[in-house]
């Protein structure tokens, strides 16, 4: 019964895919009034929403999760612990780290666990689904080359790093135009991408620091932990 | 302290805040963002007191300020040229958009610091367990792991302080090194602890089938009465929305504020919205009072 249920679950979602979002379009469109913030939110909801089932349709051990929750709630702390610095912070470190050790799908929900739950102490707010898929990308994406075989040495995984930091804070700032300048011309996004280069910058060092530093010794605890105890086999 | 309308059903108080959040973007006109932003902050008075007075001068007012002028240093369109900064014309009406871009933002951010308050852990558990109860116990969990580490990294450098490597002291090196050894053990001692969790929760039968769950929420007539207010005045103002009385023009100048009966109309129905959990409040407290 609950298989059946989270079928028909699916179905929806494409139903959703197809109709919903070139709906959302042509009402946007319509109503003329260039309000694209609410609609970028509904947006990143429902392109996370594929991730999130998918993971919810294999029904995960709770071994799984505790996993992730860990990984997450250290991410999540590490923004916290390093909030006086602006922008410098571990945790797409951590993110990368935990899609390493555990795959693209677990670096994903740490990314967006991580997001909702380290959001709790810097307020809530319709960025928090953009961090939350951007961060999820950043483990995604490490996830996935690292099974295609890529960055398996430090040099790699640090470059990554850096260009993670780099594409999370241009992302972010598509946020920030869409979101609080109208009307969006060229200027003002090239204005808004120069003004942000040193918060990128230092997102981006913080990110290749801490993946530099961290990666070797928590890989080897993490790998060692997941053969001790069988997990994700 | 339990508050009159956080004592509602979970569903109706979060379809209230989305409704609200919602309509605070869509929203880009004065007379609306006035009314969600003075609700907002009153009832997160309320919620938090004192500490909400202070949140709102430390964190809302720098930002208010920030987002409001950064809207005029990058944009210039607009008829009235207020005076010109480095060469580039500052205009009243970016000024104004700036303004009124901010005064969205706070009231987002004071409605989610109301939201936090309201829609605690368990209520949001029981609100999306059905709909996703792997991620629902995937957030809730990592959030209660944080105060966790939080405890055991705080035990971990108390051992180290007492075996003489307290990462507070010695060369930047040292204590890098220190600090580094503190964070390895914190990942191995959560990671085992929470898969010891992990086998508990399976013990205890966690993802079979046919297990039920336990909430003491109760959908009564009040709840329904709430939801059914919630619903009729979002209607209304969802169709003022669409028939463009939610926005204003900004350039190239600023047109007058719409004054007709219908704009006023919809004026107040978006105020008895917005200060619904005002009035849910005070008139708990004075029929308490009243009591007493």
């Amino acid at each position: 019964m609950q298989d059946k249920r989270i079928s028909k679950y699916t179905k929806v979602v494409r139903i959703m895919f197809i109709i919903l979002l070139p709906l959302l379009l042509v009402l946007s469109t319509l109503s003329g009034d260039k309000n694209y913030g609410l609609l970028s939110v509904i947006f990143m909801i429902v392109a996370m929403v594929p991730f999130f089932l998918k993971f919810e349709k294999r029904r995960p051990e709770a071994r799984e999760l505790v996993v992730i929750a860990v990984m997450a709630a250290l991410a999540a702390l590490g923004r916290v612990a390093f909030a006086p610095i602006p922008n410098f912070k571990p945790t797409s470190a951590i993110i990368i780290i935990s899609a390493m050790a555990f795959g693209p799908e677990a670096g994903f929900l740490t990314g967006a666990t991580a997001a909702v739950a380290s959001n709790l102490f810097f307020g809530q707010g319709p960025w928090t689904p953009w961090q939350m898929f951007c961060w999820g990308m950043i483990g995604f994406v490490a996830g996935i080359l690292r099974n295609a075989g890529f960055l398996k040495g430090r040099l790699s995984l640090s470059i990554y790093g850096l260009v993670a930091g780099f594409a999370f804070g241009w992302v972010m700032n598509l946020w920030f135009i869409i979101g609080f300048i109208n009307p969006i011309t060229w200027q003002a996004i090239v204005a808004a991408y120069i003004s942000s280069f040193w918060f990128d910058f230092s997102n981006a060092v913080s990110t290749l620091i801490f993946v530099f530093v961290l990666a070797k010794p928590w890989l080897k605890k993490l790998d060692r932990i997941n053969v001790k105890f069988g997990l994700m086999e | 302290m339990n508050r009159a309308f956080s004592s509602l059903h979970p569903a109706v108080s979060f379809v209230f805040f989305a409704v609200m959040i919602v309509f605070t973007m869509l929203f880009m006109q004065p007379v609306f963002l006035g009314v969600t932003l003075i609700s907002a902050l009153i009832f997160s008075f309320i919620l938090n007191g004192r500490r909400g007075v202070k949140l709102s001068f430390l964190v809302y007012l720098p930002m208010f300020l920030l987002i409001a002028v950064s809207n005029p240093l990058f944009n210039h369109r607009g008829r009235t040229t207020l005076f010109f900064f480095m060469d580039n014309p500052i205009t009243l009406e970016a000024i104004l958009y700036g303004i009124c871009s901010a005064a969205s933002l706070i009231a987002i951010l004071a409605w989610f610091s109301c939201y936090s308050k309201v829609i605690t852990s368990d209520k949001f558990l029981y609100l999306f367990a059905k709909l996703t109860p792997a991620v629902a116990l995937l957030i809730t969990m990592t959030i209660r792991m944080i105060s966790k580490l939080k405890y055991q990294l705080k035990t971990i450098s108390n051992a180290q302080h007492t075996i003489g490597l307290d990462q507070r002291t010695g060369s930047l090196s040292e204590r890098v090194k220190k600090g580094m050894r503190v964070i390895s053990i914190l990942l191995s001692w959560s990671m085992e602890d929470a898969i010891e969790t992990a086998d508990s929760m399976k013990a205890r039968g966690y993802g079979l089938k046919n297990r039920t769950t336990f909430s003491l929420f109760k959908f009564d007539t009040r709840d329904g009465l709430v939801l059914g207010l919630i619903s009729v005045l979002a209607g209304i103002c969802f169709a003022g929305y669409f028939s463009g009385y939610g926005t204003m023009q900004f350039y190239p100048s600023i047109r007058p504020l719409n004054l007709s009966p219908q704009a006023i109309v919809l004026y107040i129905a978006f105020a008895v919205l917005a200060l619904l959990p005002i009035i849910i409040e005070v008139r708990e407290s004075c029929k308490w009072r009243a009591y007493k």
